[in-house]
């Protein structure tokens, strides 16, 4: 380790440590999020940073960044005390002004002058062209961030980044939001970047990727680090070990704690057709979509980004209106126009946007949960506070949210618990369908087995379960049967087996939206 | 269960520090610290007599703060009070002097049209998308035109004894009819914010609409009825100004939005949305007419009196917000 490099340029050559952060510590409130955590990065390496939800790892990104001070510690660069120019990070919540072009997104703070103090546009923009093109992003300086979709916003980040000339860039889970085909780009760029010489810190959530990209991972839990090692030496199994500090598949709670909380009319689904029929429905970005779901059943909707797959969600549960088609729920007719009528009709939507749509953050869970079970809580207009009380303990008792109290804000709650929140809402009498958007964006390994666990029970309560997701292993692990969905036309449905793999799902789809470019063009 | 569940705390946001305590209890301070400053400064301050007269003096502010308390929280704002509160005095008096002279239709005819005004201010906000802010601006302009042209701006007498007792100049158990209406008013408040379902969504639409749409609240009707109960209340409130001053009058109520949004803000209630108290309003409220009050008994110029008082709310409100 050469922690006394000399404090000038120097070439980098792969393997070089480029970053060291020694006896890193952070509290807040006198509660340690980080403690004692060493970590090193060399020149050319993806090095994943890995660890449950609330583990400091955005703690640790953001001191690396300097964003945030450490309270003890060192953070270096290249043996000097690292500057903001080092490190770039393209955290979750995007930081480019939407109302600007890609080019003056990638030279905000940093335009080119000319002799007068003004901005040379056209110099900027042939230099943000060069580099957006080098990321295999092909499209014109001058386009509004806010048109882009959300990889493409992405890629201008590290655009940004790389222009800054950074030593190191951190990418804070950047596939969080991506399909497939916009991962691979993804994964290309880094690849190229990683030539260059500059150290990467990759967040993430999602294990396979650990193996596709990465060629050292360390872990931290609990605010420390648990270990750092070659990826080559890890295995799936270990990994998750690790992370989760337990061995995987331990058991959940017994199912009689859920039953309580459920109505025993809902397990007697007297009848043998669909519970959910959609037939040629069409709406925003959509059309032509039919699809059934019976009770019990886990079906899985497959498309890439920008297929409508949210937008179809959204119009069966009534969030948005249908141009054309039907649906049916039981054999009735149904049209919902507001998502209130759907929940009366027992149809709940798990949006894809938690923060946005699925939670009010700086309420408490009492809140949240009092909002969405009043039904069973009201005496005349009043909520009844014991009841509620009663009820929601149960609740979070059963899905294992971790809090202290029911009276936390969830914005104190990690990720994963975010969300089994979101799922306690929909835990009540009545519930025949839920659409579930990205049902575990943002939430990590451990979490992410509860939530399944959930959603079964749900199944097994007879409820019929609509899951679409851009991160095909999860339709694997949790659906019965995947559709392959196209902006303008849905598969028959397939049964999930042990062949249903990611890559499978991934080219079925490709030939999909082939033949379906065909179809449109003669 | 619960207890195992409790060992993963990290409990970041559940430390209290001094400024949360601050923070939170702003407005009590305040309202404490500004009674005794007045004590102080002037000798008829502290006494009964006086408090009721402050009692008397709010309870308009108080009561029409309940209500917009409602809008506040649901992240909306209401200007228009102010020249709806006149319009409300103008056709209960009228209604009173034409139509018939009993009591009850005057209160009707005052409500009924804070009622109509709320309404189309809310039904205006959520149907057309305009923000409440231009929508109630608009409104505040409308309703004191109104207010002005259907007497040809002359003021309307009222003669009617048991609306005077009810409304006006009576007391109960020493306490001024109207420091008994407030209570009642924000006792029903608490109720329905903090208590009722409707509350609930209140809070909802106000702390995250989008959530609180996906939540199965219709956020339109939330927001619609609470412009509705703040009309209401300021149809309410007028009969207590007509009530005390015999005649309603077409120029009342310039200005009254500011001093109800500023007590409103100070009692902590948020002008994002999904954030604040009823009694914190109340405790807001106090605070104007405490301060009303303070500088007359201290004799201070009425025109300085405005510069102290616009000085002093900004003061407060980024206290409370640090």
């Amino acid at each position: 380790m050469n922690a006394h490099a000399e404090a000038i340029p120097v070439e980098h050559p792969a393997g070089e440590t480029v970053l060291v952060a020694q006896g890193v510590s952070k509290a807040f409130n006198g509660i340690y999020a980080l403690k004692d955590v060493d970590f090193e990065l060399r020149a050319g390496e993806v090095h994943a940073l890995l660890g449950p939800n609330g583990a400091g790892k955005s703690t640790l990104i953001k001191i690396l960044d300097g964003v945030q001070p450490q309270d003890e510690g060192t953070v270096e660069v290249d043996g000097r005390e690292r500057s903001h120019s080092d490190i770039a990070t393209v955290f979750q919540e995007l930081s480019l002004v939407p109302c600007l072009s890609v080019a003056q997104n990638i030279f905000l703070g940093n335009e080119i002058r000319n002799a007068l103090g003004l901005v040379q546009k056209k110099k900027m923009n042939s230099i943000a062209k060069e580099l957006t093109d080098s990321l295999g992003l092909h499209l014109p300086p001058e386009e509004l961030v806010e048109n882009l979709s959300v990889a493409s916003r992405q890629l201008v980040e590290i655009a940004k980044a790389i222009h800054r000339d950074a030593r190191v860039l951190v990418l804070d889970e950047p596939t969080s939001t991506l399909t497939k085909a916009d991962q691979l780009l993804l994964f290309k760029s880094i690849r190229d970047i990683q030539k260059s010489g500059v150290g990467i810190i990759y967040v993430t959530h999602r294990l396979t990727e650990v193996f596709e990209l990465a060629d050292r991972v360390t872990i931290i839990r609990d605010g420390r680090k648990v270990l750092t090692a070659d990826v080559a030496d890890m295995e799936m199994q270990s990994l998750v070990r690790e992370i989760t500090g337990t061995e995987p598949d331990e058991p959940g709670p017994a199912k009689e704690d859920f039953d309580r909380y459920t109505h025993p009319e809902l397990t007697t689904t007297s009848s043998s057709g669909p519970k959910l029929q959609v037939s040629s429905l069409a709406g925003d970005r959509f059309s032509n979509i039919s699809f059934t779901a019976s009770a019990g059943q886990i079906v899985g909707i497959a498309g890439l980004i920008g297929t409508g797959r949210t937008e179809l969600l959204e119009t069966i549960g009534g969030v948005r209106r249908g141009t054309a088609g039907e649906i049916t729920l039981d054999g009735r007719f149904v049209r919902f126009k507001h998502p209130w009528e759907a929940l009366h009709a027992g149809v709940a939507l798990v949006p894809e946007d938690r923060h946005r749509s699925g939670i009010i953050l700086q309420h408490s869970i009492q809140r949240n949960l009092t909002l969405a079970h009043y039904k069973a809580l009201r005496k005349g207009g009043l909520v009844d506070n014991k009841a509620a009380r009663t009820l929601i303990h149960g609740l979070v008792d059963t899905l294992q949210v971790k809090t202290s109290s029911i009276d936390s804000p969830v914005q104190s709650l990690s990720g994963g618990n975010q969300q089994k929140v979101v799922f306690a809402k929909w835990m009540q009498p009545g519930m025949q369908v839920l659409l579930l958007d990205e049902p575990t964006q943002g939430v990590d390994v451990a979490a992410r087995q509860e939530i399944y666990r959930v959603i079964h029970r749900f199944a097994e309560e007879g409820a019929a379960i609509v899951v679409a997701s851009s991160d095909f292993v999860e339709l694997q692990e949790l659906c019965d049967e995947i559709y392959f969905m196209t902006s303008t036309s849905m598969s028959e449905p397939e049964k999930v087996t042990s062949d249903t793999t990611d890559q499978y799902i991934y080219s079925r789809l490709n030939e999909r939206v082939l033949e379906s470019h065909e179809r449109d063009q003669y | 269960m619960s207890a195992t569940n409790t060992r993963f705390v990290r409990p970041l946001w559940s430390g209290r520090s001094a400024g949360n305590f601050i923070r939170e209890y702003f407005v009590y301070i305040a309202l404490v610290a500004l009674v005794a400053f007045f004590s102080i400064a002037s000798p008829v301050f502290f006494s009964a007599q006086n408090f009721a007269n402050v009692g008397r003096q709010t309870a308009i502010v108080s009561i029409i703060a309940v209500g917009v308390t409602f809008v506040i929280v649901n992240a909306q704002i209401d200007l228009s009070v102010g020249s709806v509160f006149a319009l409300c005095g103008m056709v209960s008096g009228l209604a009173l002097q034409y139509i018939s002279n009993f009591w009850l239709l005057g209160a009707l005819a005052a409500i009924a049209v804070g009622v109509i005004f709320g309404f189309i201010n809310g039904l205006l906000t959520v149907k057309l998308g305009v923000p409440s802010f231009l929508v109630t601006l608009g409104m505040l302009g409308v309703a004191r035109g109104i207010a002005l042209i259907i007497t040809d701006t002359r003021p309307v007498l009222i003669a009617n004894r048991p609306f005077f007792s009810i409304f006006g100049d009576s007391n109960i158990l020493g306490i001024p009819i109207a420091v008994v209406w407030t209570v009642v008013i924000v006792a029903l408040g608490v109720i329905i914010l903090h208590k009722s379902v409707f509350g609930l969504r209140v809070f909802a639409t106000g702390g995250n609409p989008q959530a609180a749409r996906f939540t199965g609240v219709n956020t339109q009707r939330t927001i619609i009825l609470s412009f509705v109960i703040t009309g209401g209340l300021v149809g309410l409130s007028s009969l207590l100004f007509t009530g005390i001053a015999h005649a309603a009058r077409p120029d009342v109520g310039v200005g009254l939005e500011l001093d109800v949004i500023a007590a409103v803000i100070l009692g902590g209630v948020s002008l994002f949305g999904g954030r604040g108290t009823i009694i914190g309003a109340l405790a807001g409220s106090l605070i104007i007419g405490m301060m009303n009050n303070g500088l007359v008994l201290m004799g201070v110029d009425s025109s300085v009196q405005q510069i102290i008082k616009g000085l002093i709310i900004i003061a407060a409100v980024s206290l409370s917000k640090k």
